[in-house]
């Protein structure tokens, strides 16, 4: 690699350095700002996200590979950083207020946003390993800082420390993974070890099997998913809107990236497992949070099912490639609208010193506060999948490319866990809607309305017109496909 | 010869890995993992990687460890938080033999198989193979994103220590 395709390829992730810039700015600014100020580094946050956002849309005019073949800037790529910005963008704007509500401290916090966001950008566009473990630290790093952040609340520095350990832990099984895959093929490029890969050899399966332990994990499915509910829970309201759904996408993209360009030769050996994998995360995410009292941790453990209907779309891709694949691709960009507004609407309702997360506090919503209770009906029709909502239209093109596919099975566990789903949902709305007793509710703060109303109008009518969005999914997975 | 002090290197730096982990003075296992460190470099010079068995001398056996000794020596534990949990040792034992077995059944069947020895003489050793040079080469040409992406991962983790560290709680 020479110095010009050196510049060439630093010039193509522009989008991605304009972020990582931004966060150096934030921490050489931050000391110099008076406390009182603090809170406006947000606006530099955001405009550095805008300016990648902007940057990034370009990629969907071209494939470039860049770095000799480290990264893949296609329009694959191009789609999943839309997701990651936008779940960044509007989690950042939401945290502002509730950082000055709960006295957290601002500049670290939105630089870890920034490196974190980069991360999960330059993670779908990796097709390296090195590189790509590298990125998955990136993100998830400054996720473990950002759940420990709250330290006066002993709940905040458990879950940090449990997700240090645990994550840890995740990924030392994903590099012996990949340590393996390297030891038996001699490349770390997912094209070169998709040409050498040898099903007699048992070092690639072994090797392919803990990689995939290693996403099961991140992706937050079962059989490693008892680490969600306990590190969703104690982390701070937006940080825990903003790993859902970015950790989440940013897993799915370097899962999908990974066994299909990477693995395909071994695919109908994990599509079996995903099978089971996803029919039991759909299940048990579902079961157990049917019983809980706190929303929080309701909506933990239902993002435990969803990461399952999305699975539900790669088993179906292995009859239906382009269906099945953009399907997923769909679920996630719908996911990042209702998940980080469902999560977005507890931080908006939590007051100084108490989170609004049992179902008894939101209670009376309607009557005090009606326009927000609106809103988090919409997150919660579209959580449950209820038309017309977005979250409808994306369990519908799951569903229908695992029926297309001719997984029949798959498709009625679905849509039962589906039924299933909407008595915990709507219990919420129930709680806020109908409770005479009057909660106490924090001033309203605008800037969080903002972002609350573009999230819940983006779930209504995206869910109305889901043409030009799901066209874009179609793009993205129609890239994709070798 | 080389074999010998493979097999002798190996053995002392997997005994001292076992120490580390079971002896219940924390200054001694962190005393045996510098022995750990040191033999493995041995390995890595046997395999001709020199710098890499420089830097692990330096590095990991210089300066983390005396790290490591310096915060066991700060925490100043007290015997009674030492405590020897004799109670699961027969487990132990149990788990660590049975993990044994299993790695040597697949290890024998990988050379059985012989995948375990695909790599022996089949690309012959570059010539400048270990040295500073060729790592640099290879580090700061064919690999130069994943360098640039460790320097950002750093950052990330100073400032993690500087959000954990820095403000005293009011």
């Amino acid at each position: 690699m020479d110095l010009n395709e050196v510049l060439k390829s630093t010039f193509l992730i522009t989008p991605e350095l304009s972020l990582i810039l931004t966060g150096m700015i934030l921490m050489v600014l931050d000391p110099f700002i008076r406390n009182r100020f603090k809170k406006e580094l947000f606006w530099i946050t955001a405009l550095g996200l805008l300016i990648g956002f902007a940057l990034n849309l370009n990629r969907f005019r071209y494939t470039e590979s860049a770095f000799a073949g480290t990264l893949s800037l296609d329009e694959f790529t191009a789609y999943f950083n839309i997701i990651f910005i936008i779940g960044a963008l509007l989690a950042t704007v939401i945290s502002r207020d509730y950082i000055e509500k709960t006295a957290l401290k601002h500049g670290e916090y939105y630089a870890l946003i920034l490196f974190s966001t980069s991360g999960m950008m330059l993670l779908s566009s990796a097709r390296e390993f090195i590189s790509l473990f590298l990125c998955f630290e990136i993100m998830s790093v400054s996720v473990y800082i950002l759940s420990g952040f709250n330290r006066r609340s002993p709940r905040s520095v458990e879950s940090g420390i449990k997700y240090l350990v645990l994550g840890g832990f995740s990924s030392a099984i994903l590099l012996y993974g990949i340590a393996l895959i390297y030891g038996a093929s001699g490349s770390v490029f997912l094209d070169e070890i998709a040409s050498r890969f040898n099903m007699e050899n048992p070092l690639y399966i072994a090797g392919t099997a803990l990689i995939l332990a290693g996403f099961v994990f991140k992706i937050g499915a079962f059989p490693l998913h008892q680490w969600i509910p306990d590190i969703y829970e104690g982390a701070p309201m937006t940080v825990t809107g903003f790993m859902s759904v970015g950790v989440k996408a940013a897993a799915f993209a370097v899962f999908l990236r990974v066994f299909f360009e990477g693995f395909s030769t071994l695919e109908v050996q994990w599509m079996q497992i995903l099978w089971v994998i996803s029919v039991f995360t759909m299940t048990i995410g579902n079961l157990a949070a049917i019983v809980q009292r706190s929303i929080k941790r309701m909506l933990a453990y239902s993002s435990i099912s969803h990461a399952g209907y999305a699975l539900v779309g790669i088993v179906a891709s292995y009859g239906e490639k382009e269906l099945g694949l953009s399907s997923v691709l769909y679920y996630l960009f719908a996911y990042t609208f209702m998940n980080l507004g469902a999560f977005g609407t507890l931080a908006y309702l939590s007051l100084k010193d108490r989170e609004c997360e049992m179902l008894e506090d939101i209670s009376g919503l309607w009557q005090r506060k009606p326009l927000v209770a609106i809103a988090l009906g919409i997150f919660m029709f579209s959580l449950a999948g209820i038309p017309p909502t977005i979250g409808f239209f994306a369990k519908y093109r799951v569903f229908l490319s695992a029926i297309r596919a001719e997984f029949y099975w798959l498709a009625i566990i679905g849509i039962l866990n589906s039924v299933l789903s909407a008595y915990y949902y709507l219990r919420v709305l129930v709680y806020a809607y109908m409770r005479e007793e009057q909660m106490e509710f924090p001033a309203p703060q605008p800037l969080s309305a903002f972002a609350i109303a573009i999230l819940s109008l983006g779930a209504l009518i995206l869910g109305i017109f889901p043409l030009y969005s799901w066209e874009l999914a179609i793009k993205a997975a129609g890239s994709f496909i070798p | 010869m080389e074999s010998f002090i493979f097999y002798l290197f190996a053995v002392v730096s997997i005994a001292s890995a076992l120490l580390v982990v079971s002896h219940r003075n924390p200054v001694v296992s962190a005393l045996s993992l510098v022995l750990t460190l040191f033999s493995t470099a041995v390995l890595f010079i046997l395999l001709l990687a020199h710098f890499i068995a420089v830097i692990q001398v330096l590095i990991y056996a210089g300066a983390i460890m005396v790290l490591f000794i310096f915060t066991v020596m700060f925490l100043n534990l007290r015997d009674d938080a030492l405590s020897f949990d004799a109670q699961g040792m027969k487990l132990k034992l149990a788990t660590l033999f049975v993990i044994l077995i299993i790695v040597g059944y697949f290890s024998h069947l990988g050379f059985k198989k012989g995948v375990l020895l695909l790599s022996q003489n089949k690309n012959p050793i570059p010539e400048n193979f270990g040295t500073a040079e060729a790592v640099a080469e290879v580090l700061f040409r064919d690999y130069l994103l994943p360098f640039e992406l460790t320097s950002i991962l750093i950052v990330v983790a100073i400032l993690g220590v500087v959000v954990i560290a820095k403000r005293r709680l009011n």
